[in-house]
C-alpha cells in the first residue's frame, strides 16, 4: 500500500516535471519566433520591478563598492598608473585634434556632409548592471518618453558602448558591445577596410574575423570606428577601439584582429543614447536600358 | 497563505539578486541566490514542489533579463526536481547533505543553462569563464543553503518538520 502511494507520488512528480519542461520549451519557442507578448511582458516587468530594484541598488551600492575596491585594489593601482600615462598622451594630442576638427568642419561644410556630431542624443544615468552571469547589459534611466527607441546606439565620450534592446517609457536596457551576440560593422582608420566586429565577453577585446583583407597592412594601435554601412543601426565614425593584435583568421581568407575598447564598460555612470535612425534601404541598382 | 509567503520570498530573492548580489564581483563572476529557491524547495518539500518553485522563480527572472525567455525556468525546474529527488532518495542522511545537494544542484544548473543556451544559439558561453562562474555560484549557494532552508520551511508553514530524507 505504502509502496503504491510512493509510486503514485513519483509518477505525479514526473508528470509535473514533463509539463513544466514542455511549458518552458513552448515559451522559449515563442521568444525565438519574436512574439510580441514576450516583449510586452518583459516591458511590464521592467516598469514594475525597476523602481524596486533602484531602491535596493542604492542601499547595496556602498557595500558593493567597498567590496570591489578592497578585492580589486591591485587592478585599480595598475589601472591608475595606465590612466596617468594616457592623460599625458591625450594632452599632447589635444592640440592636434583641435586643428583636425576645425579642418573637418570646413570640409564638411564645403561638401554639405551630415556628421554624427549633429545627431540629437540624450544623456542617461546607468541605474543597474547585469543581473546574472550570462547577461551583458546595463539599465539606463531614459526611455521612450525621452525619445529612446530600440536599436539606438549608446556611447560615452570615449566610444561605442552598445545598443538599446528594450525601451519602456522611463528606462531602457542596453546590450553591451562585449556581448558575444553583439556585432557591429567597423572601419579601420588607416586603410579604410571594413569588417564585422563582435564581442567575446566581459573585459575581453572585440574580435574582427571577417572583412579585413590579408594584404591590408594593419598597425597595432590603429583606430577602429563604426563603418556606418547602409542600413546599419550605427552611424559612421563612432570610435570603437584600437587594434591590439593581428592574426590570420581560421578560414585563412582574412585577417583576425583583436580590438581593445576605448569605452570603459566596467565603470559606466552616464551614457549618451544617440537618437539615430538607420538610413533607408538603398535603392535598387539601375537597370541599363535597352 | 503559503502562496503569499512564497510570493514574498520570491520578490525578496529577486531584489536581493538584482540589487545586491549582482553588484559584487566574486573572482570575476556573480552569485545566483535565486537558484536557492528551487534547491531549498526541493530539499524541503520534494521534487514536485522543487520543480514548480524553480519554474516560477526562473520564469520571473527570465522577465527581467535579456537572455532567451524560458531558459532559466527550464534549468531551475530541473534543478528543483533533481535536488528534491536526490534528497528524498537518500535513506541515511547527514547535516551535510543539503550543502552537498546545493553545491551539486547549483553547479549542474548553471552548467546546464550555459549548455542549453549554446544549443539555442547563444554564443561565447562555453569558454574558460564558465568554470569560474560554476564554482562561484555553487560555493555561494552551498554557503547560503542553511538559511535558505529555514526560509523554505517558513514558506511551507512547518518550521519543525523534518526535511525529506533527513535523519534527525
Amino acid at each position: 500500500m505504502a509502496l503504491s502511494r510512493r509510486s503514485s507520488r513519483h509518477s505525479r512528480s514526473r508528470f509535473t516535471l514533463v509539463l513544466l519542461v514542455l511549458t518552458s520549451i513552448t515559451v522559449l519557442t515563442l521568444d525565438f519566433r519574436g512574439s510580441g507578448a514576450v516583449d510586452g511582458a518583459r516591458g511590464a516587468a521592467s516598469t514594475v520591478f525597476g523602481p524596486i530594484r533602484d531602491v535596493g541598488a542604492a542601499v547595496g551600492r556602498p557595500f558593493a563598492n567597498a567590496w570591489n575596491g578592497v578585492f580589486g585594489y591591485g587592478d585599480l593601482a595598475s589601472e591608475n598608473e595606465a590612466l596617468r600615462d594616457r592623460i599625458a598622451e591625450l594632452e599632447g594630442a589635444e592640440a592636434r585634434n583641435e586643428d583636425a576638427a576645425r579642418q573637418l568642419d570646413e570640409i564638411a561644410e564645403l561638401n554639405e556632409l551630415d556628421l554624427t556630431a549633429d545627431v540629437p542624443s540624450v544623456v542617461g544615468r546607468v541605474t543597474g548592471g547585469p543581473i546574472t552571469n550570462f547577461e551583458h547589459t546595463i539599465e539606463v534611466d531614459r526611455g521612450t518618453d525621452d525619445g529612446v527607441q530600440v536599436d539606438m546606439p549608446v556611447v560615452t565620450g570615449a566610444g561605442l558602448v552598445g545598443r538599446v534592446v528594450q525601451a519602456t517609457p522611463d528606462r531602457s536596457v542596453v546590450q553591451l558591445v562585449t556581448d558575444p551576440g553583439f556585432a557591429v560593422g567597423i572601419r579601420l582608420a588607416g586603410s579604410g577596410d571594413v569588417g564585422i566586429a563582435h564581442g567575446t565577453g566581459d573585459d575581453a577585446p572585440l574580435v574582427v574575423d571577417n572583412g579585413i583583407d590579408l594584404s591590408t597592412e594593419v598597425a597595432e594601435g590603429e583606430a577602429v570606428t563604426t563603418s556606418g554601412a547602409a542600413r546599419s543601426i550605427f552611424p559612421p565614425d563612432i570610435p570603437v577601439g584600437r587594434v591590439a593584435s593581428t592574426d590570420t583568421s581560421a578560414d585563412q581568407l582574412s585577417q583576425e584582429l583583436t580590438v581593445e575598447l576605448l569605452a570603459d564598460l566596467a565603470n559606466l555612470s552616464y551614457v549618451r543614447i544617440v537618437q539615430w535612425q538607420p538610413t533607408e534601404a538603398l535603392p535598387p541598382p539601375a537597370v541599363p536600358g535597352p | 497563505m503559503r502562496g503569499l509567503r512564497a510570493g514574498m520570498v520570491l520578490l525578496a530573492g529577486l531584489v536581493l539578486q538584482a540589487s545586491f548580489v549582482a553588484q559584487f564581483d566574486l573572482f570575476g563572476a556573480r552569485g545566483d541566490v535565486l537558484l536557492l529557491v528551487p534547491i531549498a524547495a526541493g530539499i524541503t518539500a520534494g521534487p514536485e514542489r522543487g520543480a514548480l518553485a524553480g519554474f516560477v522563480a526562473g520564469l520571473t527572472l527570465d522577465l527581467l533579463v535579456q537572455t532567451p525567455f524560458g531558459l532559466t525556468a527550464l534549468s531551475y525546474c530541473l534543478v528543483g526536481y533533481c535536488v528534491g529527488a536526490f534528497q528524498s532518495g537518500v535513506l541515511r542522511a547527514s547535516r551535510l547533505l543539503p550543502v552537498t545537494a546545493a553545491l551539486a544542484g547549483a553547479a549542474l544548473g548553471t552548467a546546464f543553462w550555459a549548455l542549453a543556451a549554446t544549443v539555442v544559439g547563444e554564443q561565447g558561453l562555453l569558454g574558460a569563464d564558465l568554470l569560474r562562474v560554476v564554482v562561484v555560484v555553487a560555493v555561494l549557494d552551498a554557503l547560503l543553503v542553511m538559511p535558505a532552508l529555514r526560509v523554505a520551511r517558513w514558506v511551507e508553514g512547518a518550521p519543525d518538520r523534518p526535511m525529506l530524507g533527513m535523519a534527525r
